[in-house]
């Protein structure tokens, strides 16, 4: 047989391979990048919903309660665009620039909702129903297990806010809001009706907290928007 | 973070063996593309003056159950009847086999008895009956198709070749787990064609090869070797450079294990005779001097156990981690099963890099089989079959890999015929 002839099956083999890896690699990329484009459109939507809101509010000091909806504090997408956003920082991988550049986005579109139901809260009379969590990806052992909770008492309540913050982001705001609230390094650490949990806590702990009216399950928020404006 | 830097590792480590394993892939079929048929030296077509006679020697053990259709099947051979004979070697068996074979006894039918040796001594046993230029071996569970002697014995006309291998297949397929075999079979028949193209074959199965009886004579006919003789005899014909011819024509259908704990015990014999017969016949790695055998097709045949072993690890770790994950979520917060389903939302469906490649390697597969049965004109279905091999199946082949390579490490015991 003519060597040269036959070994060149060896080459074109490897090329061959090689670019069945490098567009499997290719497409990849593209449903990835699809996906965090994704989240900046929805990034977008939220701060263009809760500065309308902070407009509205400021042009009309008169504004009644009712015009106030409930879409608008803590809306479903914010809660979407924050598991969505963890989706993509456990395949993309935590240092991404661009995940964390959202992280960070994130990070203050929660806070700014956190001050806005407040003011509402307290220009309508009603007692806002929140919580803070600060956790890591990196020094805390029960983290993992503590957002399993989190994430039950969110699905179970959906009337109670929780504000998600990863306290290793490099964003001097979030250590601002730990001082406020003299939150310690040794996390996890739950911050629910001002009152501050160091280190893990069970689900008991953290209901026994919660006013009774926020306790109500899923299928009567319906309702309940319509009772608070009284 | 160490895990971080253990788990880039692994998952490159995980690449490179899905590297080889498409490549060994894509190359086969290029070599199977590049050549046709007709530039093969050796595909001569059937030349009707060309008999020369041949000698089938059954070596058998206790096979009163399958030695009827296997004989049956060889006297219906389409070749002249005084131009071939057939011995039967029993090599002790215990039931009925030989009083079975006895009745078989005629003008071109001999049967022998001895005590219990091996296959191989029945294989020597029978040779040494006869002196036909050409001879061949067929498992007592075996069943020819009535031209497959023929298509063989054609090949010979080169003086050069000296062995001739068929294409085997599952004799009536019929639980999910034949079916699944049934569709490896099929993609062993289109590698065989393959590696014969690259003068590349080192086995010579049971099931109907052919030798030239003068070459098998000067290397010693078979040897005991760790119950895999057909692959001993392969590599030793390679190793003198010997031509190994396939012919797809030819068809052999075989009984195939129905209960997963006898194919477990069939795939480990071979691929322990597999690992033990290349640790003796080493120096044949990477070696240039055989060819395409040589550099490529034994280290990767034998890279592959490892690669098959550590990829089932590697699955098993992942499986175990993803079950620990969701058993500590439950029993932080419960069996909750309102947690709706419609909830479900396309952007948490994200296919890796990974899945691409696997789907990649699954549909060359897929190829390989469907050109294994076309080289033999196949029309059965075998949708469900190649369904189960790529699934369900390819599960379980680590399993015996792992087995095998104890054994080849560890054991001293012999195995038995089965």
């Amino acid at each position: 047989m003519e060597i040269k002839k036959e070994y060149k099956k060896y080459f074109w083999s490897f090329v061959i391979t090689l670019a069945v890896f490098l567009s499997a690699w290719y497409i990849n990329n593209i449903f990835t990048s699809n996906k965090i484009s994704q989240l900046q459109d929805m990034y977008e939507k939220i701060s263009i919903d809760i500065l309308s809101i902070e407009t509205q509010f400021d042009l009309l000091k008169e504004l009644s309660c009712a015009d106030i909806s409930e879409k608008s504090v803590l809306s479903n997408e914010l809660v979407q665009l924050g598991r969505k956003l963890s989706f993509m920082e456990q395949n993309v991988g935590p240092t991404d620039e661009t995940v964390i550049k959202l992280k960070k986005f994130y990070s203050l579109l929660q806070i700014k909702d956190m001050l806005l139901m407040k003011e509402v809260s307290q220009k309508c009379d009603i007692e806002p129903v929140f919580m803070i969590y600060f956790y890591s990806n990196q020094n805390c052992n029960k983290c993992r297990t503590q957002g399993y909770i989190l994430e039950s008492i969110s699905r179970k309540h959906p009337k109670v806010r929780i504000y998600s913050f990863d306290y290793d982001l490099d964003l001097p705001v979030i250590k601002t809001l730990a001082q406020i609230y003299n939150v310690s390094p040794k996390l996890p650490a739950l911050v629910v009706q001002g009152k501050t949990l160091q280190g893990f806590a069970s689900e008991e702990q953290i209901t026994s907290l919660i006013p009774e009216n926020a306790l109500e399950t899923a299928t009567s928020t319906a309702t309940s928007t319509e009772q608070e404006k009284e | 973070m160490n895990y971080v830097k253990i788990a880039v590792m692994l998952e490159l480590g995980l690449y490179i063996m899905l590297f080889v394993l498409v490549y060994f892939e894509v190359f086969t079929l290029l070599s199977f593309i590049e050549s046709r048929p007709e530039r093969l030296p050796t595909a001569k077509p059937a030349n009707d003056s060309y008999f020369p006679n041949v000698a089938i020697i059954v070596p058998c053990w206790n096979e009163e159950k399958t030695i009827q259709k296997t004989l049956n099947s060889l006297l219906a051979l389409d070749y002249p009847k005084d131009k071939y004979e057939i011995i039967v070697v029993d090599d002790g068996s215990t039931d009925n086999t030989y009083s079975i074979a006895k009745r078989y006894e005629s003008k071109n039918v001999r049967v022998f008895t001895k005590s219990n040796g091996g296959k191989h001594t029945a294989l020597n046993f029978g040779a040494q009956k006869t002196s036909a230029p050409i001879i061949g071996c067929l498992d007592a569970d075996s069943i020819v198709d009535k031209d497959a002697l023929k298509e063989i014995v054609k090949h010979f006309q080169n003086e050069k070749v000296a062995a001739v291998v068929p294409s085997i297949k599952v004799w009536n397929p019929k639980n999910w787990l034949q079916k699944a075999q049934q569709a490896e079979y099929f993609v062993s028949i289109f590698l065989r064609k393959t590696f014969s193209i690259i003068e590349s074959l080192f086995i010579t199965p049971g099931p109907f090869s052919f030798y030239r009886h003068s070459i098998i004579r000067r290397l010693g006919y078979w040897k005991s070797a760790y119950m895999t003789e057909d692959l001993e005899i392969g590599l030793r014909l390679q190793t003198h450079r010997y031509k190994i011819v396939n012919e797809p024509n030819a068809v052999v259908y075989t009984n195939t294990p129905d209960t997963f704990k006898a194919l477990f015990k069939q795939r480990v014999r071979w691929t322990y005779g597999f690992l033990k017969n290349i640790s003796k016949y080493k120096f044949m790695l990477f070696n240039p001097r055989y060819g395409h055998l040589g550099i490529f097709i034994l280290p990767v045949a034998t890279l592959t156990i490892f690669i098959g072993i550590i990829m089932f690890a590697m699955f098993l770790w992942s499986l175990a981690s993803m079950l620990f994950f969701k058993i500590e979520k439950l029993f932080y917060i419960g069996i909750n099963p309102q947690f709706h389903i419609h909830n479900i939302d396309t952007y948490y469906i994200n296919p890796s890099v990974l899945f691409y490649i696997t789907v990649f390697a699954g549909a060359l597969v897929i190829i390989s089989h469907l050109l294994g049965k076309k080289l033999t004109n196949d029309k059965t279905s075998t949708l469900a079959g190649i369904t189960y091999y790529l699934t369900l199946y390819s599960v379980f082949v680590p399993l015996w890999l792992v087995e095998s390579v104890k054994k080849a490490y560890f054991s001293k015991n012999k195995l038995t015929w089965r």
